[in-house]
């Protein structure tokens, strides 16, 4: 089942190891706050604030997760030392998200995906039904977060060690401009290829309206 | 638009208290299956619930399988698996990182989330899948998206699984939270010490046509607390909003309500701001218990594995007794020490999870 959606905002953030320019003391004004963020939750609220949202249902995606949390987590239990309970609290999925809706009081729901490769594809459908549902403009984030120490022992899949795609929709009865079709985007993960190829197809472009499968 | 009705038509579970039918039997004479271990933290005994060491994979196909076999379906080549699941292949993961020191042979696909969605589409072949991960909400999530699809008439047949197994990293993080009791959970109790880790695999089938054993899922809502990362909102606001907008998603008044299967972790927190949430909301003061106290909490499963615990109480129309209760805390809401029937319309079940991440479910007996 396809329903068509205008792109109302979109942003794209990468780098080879981090992200310098993610303007976290504008953004993130309280200091413990701040202090507290995931480097995926500093992408994702970077590319929420150049959204222009702040309130609204959001659909949130990642194929791996907090790694660095994770990593921090089991390297704490193999050396028999005290796991840190920050590390644990930031270790979950929706971390990011959460932090997004502690910084703007948002109350609405948050999902998260994670679907491996399909990761970013199964954001824009599940934030298509959320669009859907609430007939408002909805947030997808997609994000991944892998610069840790040793992750060339594992990583294959991407250049771009912090990377992450953001648009926001909402439904429309306007004709498709645009069909989702899943390109290889060089450097970035394939967990990012399905938003990365609707962004790119805004560039340049007043207004798109994209048919998406719930 | 579209609105079908949602059917939950099919499910099976497995949890430390056994299947399906050994858990309710468990429920209801209020035989807790949690054992205290010291297994992975030598120096800490904590209460877990494990099922199947070793054999979680073999489990959860299992599982789905019998699911397969309850209902007319003859596969699921055209039924949309939705996951929800807290720590996916963490497990695996952890093993090879502490016996080799490095990440060299921990395969990426094998530690995502997805690893269960990948299993089941390999053993089952659906037509497409997809992954949640909100912790403890997880699999509520799942359900909550399943009933959104088919009410819009996006599919016919939607299987939500709930997985989770044990891993040092869950239980180790929750010590290092201070939130885990070295006995037998007791939700609710005046100073009770914590929660029970545990695993558990949960399966329903979801679909847009009622059978003869059909239980409604009538409405669902999820909401934020932008609190705490970890401590739910004292005022109970996120919890008493999805349950509230849940029952509005159902076409329903709070009064209808006739039994709360609560989130009911056994931590301080969360227990006292859930008892808040309903005693300020369902001023009818309807029946509430934490089947928890029985499974432990099984993280990214316990929404689903609860959700099938709903139905069961509305199908034996039974009120599921709070185990391992003596004094409540909270001495206004309505926390049954016995299993009793009783006319059993609407069950709400509740899930909350770190990020203030809050989903409510309503079943509904089918009219």
């Amino acid at each position: 089942m396809k329903m068509n959606f205008e792109i109302k905002a979109t942003a794209v953030v990468s780098a080879e190891n981090k992200c310098e320019t993610l303007d976290e003391k504008r953004i993130v004004p309280k200091m413990m706050l701040r202090r507290r963020l995931t480097r995926a939750a500093r992408i994702m609220v970077y590319l929420a604030d150049a959204c222009a949202f702040r309130d609204g249902a959001v659909v949130y995606g990642s194929a791996y997760g907090e790694m660095q949390a994770t990593a921090d987590i089991v390297g704490a239990i193999d050396a028999n030392e005290p796991i840190s309970p920050t590390a644990f609290q930031n270790s979950v999925y929706n971390t990011a998200p959460s932090y997004f809706s502690l910084l703007h009081k948002n109350k609405n729901e948050i999902l998260t995906v994670s679907s491996g490769d399909d990761t970013s594809k199964n954001v824009l459908q599940t934030g298509a039904l959320q669009a859907a549902t609430f007939s408002e403009e909805v947030l997808l984030v997609c994000c991944e977060a892998i610069n840790i120490a040793k992750i060339e022992e594992v990583n294959s899949c991407t250049e771009y060690l912090e990377s992450g795609v953001a648009l926001t929709l909402v439904p429309t009865d306007r004709e498709a401009t645009l069909e989702v079709s899943v390109q290889e985007h060089t450097g970035f993960a394939p967990s990012l290829w399905a938003m990365l190829d609707v962004v790119r197809a805004c560039e340049n472009r007043e207004s798109v309206v994209v048919a998406l499968e719930l | 638009m579209q609105k079908n009705r949602v059917f939950v038509n099919a499910y099976e579970s497995l949890s430390c208290a056994g299947n399906t039918a050994e858990l309710m039997d468990a429920i209801y004479s209020k035989k807790s299956a949690i054992t205290i271990d010291t297994s992975y933290m030598s120096e800490h005994k904590a209460g877990l619930g494990s099922f199947a060491p070793n054999a979680f994979f073999p489990s959860l196909i299992s599982v789905a399988e019998t699911v397969l076999e309850q209902s007319e379906l003859t596969d699921f080549s055209e039924t949309l698996l939705i996951v929800g699941s807290s720590v996916g292949g963490i497990g695996k993961s952890e093993q090879i990182f502490f016996k080799e020191k490095s990440y060299q042979n921990i395969n990426p696909k094998e530690h995502a989330i997805s690893v269960i969605s990948d299993a089941l589409n390999s053993a089952f072949g659906f037509k497409d899948s997809r992954s949640i991960s909100t912790a403890c909400t997880s699999s509520a999530n799942a359900m909550m998206l399943a009933q959104r699809l088919i009410r819009l008439g996006a599919y016919k047949n939607v299987l939500v699984v709930g997985a989770d197994a044990l891993c040092y990293t869950t239980v180790c993080g929750f010590q290092a939270l201070g939130v885990l009791s070295t006995k037998k959970c007791t939700p609710f109790q005046e100073g009770r010490e914590g929660m029970n880790v545990a695993e558990g695999i949960a399966a329903l089938l979801l679909q847009d046509h009622e059978t003869t054993t059909s239980i409604e899922l009538c409405g669902s809502a999820g909401s934020s607390d932008a609190f705490h990362m970890t401590n739910p909102d004292p005022e109970a606001g996120g919890a008493m909003a999805c349950m509230q907008k849940a029952i509005e998603d159902a076409g329903l008044q709070l009064e209808d309500v006739d039994y709360v299967n609560a989130h009911g972790t056994g931590t301080q927190a969360n227990d006292a701001v859930e008892a808040l949430a309903v005693e300020r909301l369902l001023t009818h003061n309807p029946p509430m218990s934490s089947t928890k106290a029985i499974t432990g909490h099984t993280l990214g499963a316990a929404g689903a594995l609860e959700a099938i615990i709903s139905c069961e109480v509305i199908k034996q129309q039974k009120v599921a007794p709070q185990t391992s209760l003596e004094v409540a805390e909270n001495s206004v809401v309505n926390l049954p020490g016995e299993a009793f029937e009783t006319k059993i319309r609407h069950v709400v079940s509740n899930s909350f999870a770190f990020g203030g991440n809050n989903t409510a479910l309503v079943f509904g007996a089918v009219k």
